[in-house]
């Protein structure tokens, strides 16, 4: 008996699902919104930041992506889940910044080194020997750099995968491409960062 | 000067490899092909320092922590949505 009383008490504290959340704000409930606002403004921050790399375009393409979101939340169908939704508008705010930066510096499978494509991405020599630029903390920011330079849709695929450890599924239903185009265009940008980070690995 | 990259079509078999190098860093490798890939990488030592490097490379990004969302960037973006709110309300008013 006193667990049924006690299971009766915790029943209304159960967190509110993202999609009961949508159907609120479709209901006229708006303060719906701001709750998922909270849920998913550092990760939509992270996504950014990966893509863009950097705090300042970060910052602008996370305020657009729930602005977007905002706007286009009253049309939601539930086709889908909510962050994947989420994620596609920003990915696509992304890439559209991405898009419009000149010029492209980016790495490319289909022209491998030569002596003009040797660095195209720069990664500047640690002062030290490679042994001892070889720590954790380096490397890490080596693959940022190194990401930075990836061309675009190999970046999403990479920051959704890699980084914030979505599946081959759901990447796809964000970047709405199939699986097996995730899956490959994953490696393609595993090889290409790999190249890029050699010294580092 | 920074090392390059070993050439990954250096030996026949690699093209397949990088088949099913993906499939094994994802966790989706079967079996069969997890010890067909081992052969090969016990054979190619081109291929056994890809897969490392790569197998490194996909930890690494694994333990890349979230960054915090900067404060004065979390206050930007809480202004625009609250005006963005309010506005909606204030239609909703007038309506």
């Amino acid at each position: 008996m006193a667990e049924k009383r006690s299971l009766q008490v915790a029943v209304p504290a159960l967190p509110v699902s993202d999609l009961e959340l949508v159907r609120r704000f479709q209901a006229g409930k708006t303060e719906a919104f701001e709750e998922l606002v909270r849920r998913y403004e550092r990760k939509v921050y992270n996504i950014a930041y990966r893509m863009l790399g950097n705090e300042q375009d970060a910052s602008e393409a996370m305020q657009d992506a729930f602005m977007r979101a905002f706007r286009f939340l009253s049309r939601f169908q539930f086709k889908s889940s909510f962050f994947t939704w989420l994620y596609r508008i920003t990915t696509n705010v992304c890439l559209t910044r991405l898009r419009k930066r000149k010029p492209p510096e980016t790495l490319s499978l289909d022209e491998p080194g030569g002596e003009s494509g040797d660095v195209v991405l720069e990664i500047p020599d640690g002062k030290g020997s490679p042994e001892e630029v070889f720590r954790q903390k380096a490397l890490r920011e080596r693959l940022q750099a190194a990401v930075d330079g990836l061309p675009e849709e190999y970046r999403a695929v990479v920051v959704l995968r890699d980084l914030e450890g979505l599946s081959n599924e759901e990447a796809s239903k964000v970047l709405k491409v199939s699986v097996p185009a995730v899956k490959s265009r994953l490696h393609r940008a595993r090889l290409l960062l790999r190249e890029e980070l050699a010294a580092y690995l | 000067m920074r090392e390059r990259a070993e050439p990954v079509h250096e030996c026949h078999e690699c093209a397949e490899l990088l088949e099913w190098a993906a499939a094994y860093l994802d966790g989706e490798a079967s079996a069969e092909l997890r010890s067909e890939l081992m052969v090969h990488v016990h054979d190619c030592a081109v291929c056994a320092r890809m897969l490392r490097s790569l197998q490194r490379m996909v930890e690494v990004f694994h333990l890349i922590p979230h960054q915090e969302v900067p404060a004065h960037v979390h206050e930007q973006l809480w202004i625009a949505i609250r005006h963005e709110l309010d506005s909606v309300r204030d239609e909703d008013e007038e309506a």
